[in-house]
């Protein structure tokens, strides 16, 4: 009964730009809580993408990215009720994200199929089919933040997400430590540390 | 302010999180030091960098899939437990080594002696077969001696098996 309003996702995905009444999510998880299945339909147009992003620079596969951000918003659809408002709902939902995220990549590390050349394949599946370097500075500037993304993916799990969540999601320390559930002074610390990593790497590139 | 200070305060001093005094100290270090002063520019570059990385969309098909999934698979709220008569798997184990040991003490109140009367009996045919083999094996046996060839039988076997300890063993009175 309550799936067939669904059926929404679909039709409400291409209008997510377009809607008028602006609720937080904090709003919308209360009211998905009650039954509200569009509330669910907003919350994932909300973040699918902002997930992705993460999951992706962790795992750097985009279809398992795709899996592990759909299986969260199947979490976050069967498990509404565990959400409470104590915490912010961006903190939770990325709380959720990152522990599918860890299962997914130990499952990988066990069958050690990680590898970079596998990244740079995918990347060059999904990237931004708009930007055609033409110029040379270009050029470079997309050999740099390659450069970037194989240095993030060669840092330690723990750096990794915090360095992924804080310059790349931008997501404030505070959010940061209780996703990652370790005080904010390591995080801080972990940051700053996972920053000059990879400065030293890509010193010689710039 | 030495390298490694610098080093720990660097994010905090780009990010304007740092107090006045250590901010100071910190402007101090890196105008007396070029070296620095290049790595704090060079890290404000790649936090640029960072936040400008190009940014990902889920598949136009997600929602779709999203739907379908919710829709199809039956998604278990509560964890699936296998049970054998209502007991997990590690409780039943523990239930089947309780009732097997219990079984066994049982039998030995009851039967203080089936196990060692077993052991007799198993013994007892063991020796039985091992002297049919030795009774066999000694008719067809033959032994080659330098002039001639004896043929041993059981009885001689046996005896020569038993050594005769009767005249070393000596009281002490004697």
């Amino acid at each position: 009964m309550m799936k067939q309003n669904l059926s929404n996702l679909s039709i409400m995905s291409s209008d997510k730009n377009n809607s008028q009444f602006i609720y937080t999510d904090e709003e919308l998880i209360k009211s998905f809580q009650k039954g509200n299945e569009d509330a669910y339909v907003q919350l994932v147009n909300r973040y699918k993408d902002k997930l992705i992003n993460f999951v992706f620079r962790m795992i750097g596969d985009l279809e398992q990215s795709e899996d592990i951000v759909q299986e969260t918003m199947i979490k976050l659809y069967y498990k509404k009720h565990y959400y409470r408002e104590i915490a912010k709902f961006s903190t939770w939902i990325y709380t959720i994200a990152r522990n599918q995220t860890n299962t997914e990549l130990r499952k990988k590390k066990r069958k050690q199929t990680l590898s970079l050349s596998r990244f740079g394949k995918n990347e060059k599946n999904y990237e931004l089919a708009a930007i055609q370097p033409k110029v040379e500075k270009e050029v470079e500037d997309k050999f740099l933040l390659k450069k970037i993304q194989s240095c993030i993916n060669k840092l330690p799990d723990h750096y990794k997400t915090v360095i992924i969540l804080r310059d790349i999601e931008q997501l404030s320390y505070e959010d940061i430590s209780k996703i990652v559930g370790v005080p904010l002074g390591t995080i801080k610390s972990r940051i700053n540390r996972a920053r000059l990593q990879i400065q030293a790497e890509i010193k010689d590139y710039k | 302010m030495n390298r490694y200070q610098f080093e720990d305060l660097i994010s905090s001093y780009i990010e304007n999180d740092l107090p006045i005094k250590k901010r100071k100290e910190f402007e101090e270090y890196i105008k007396n030091n070029s070296d620095a002063k290049i790595k704090v520019d060079s890290l404000r570059g790649l936090l640029k960098k960072l936040n400008n990385i190009p940014r990902i969309e889920t598949s136009k098909s997600f929602n779709q899939t999203l739907q379908k999934k919710i829709s199809t698979k039956p998604y278990q709220t509560t964890k699936r437990v296998n049970n054998i008569f209502g007991l997990t798997p590690p409780h039943a184990a523990i239930m089947t080594g309780l009732a097997i040991s219990f079984i066994f003490v049982i039998m030995l109140i009851y039967e203080p002696n089936i196990f060692s009367k077993q052991s007799e009996d198993q013994i007892y045919s063991v020796t039985i077969d091992s002297k049919n083999k030795i009774q066999n094996s000694s008719k067809t046996n033959i032994v080659k001696d330098s002039s001639d060839y004896l043929v041993k039988n059981e009885s001689d076997t046996i005896q020569h098996q038993r050594k005769d300890f009767s005249k070393k063993i000596h009281f002490v009175n004697d």
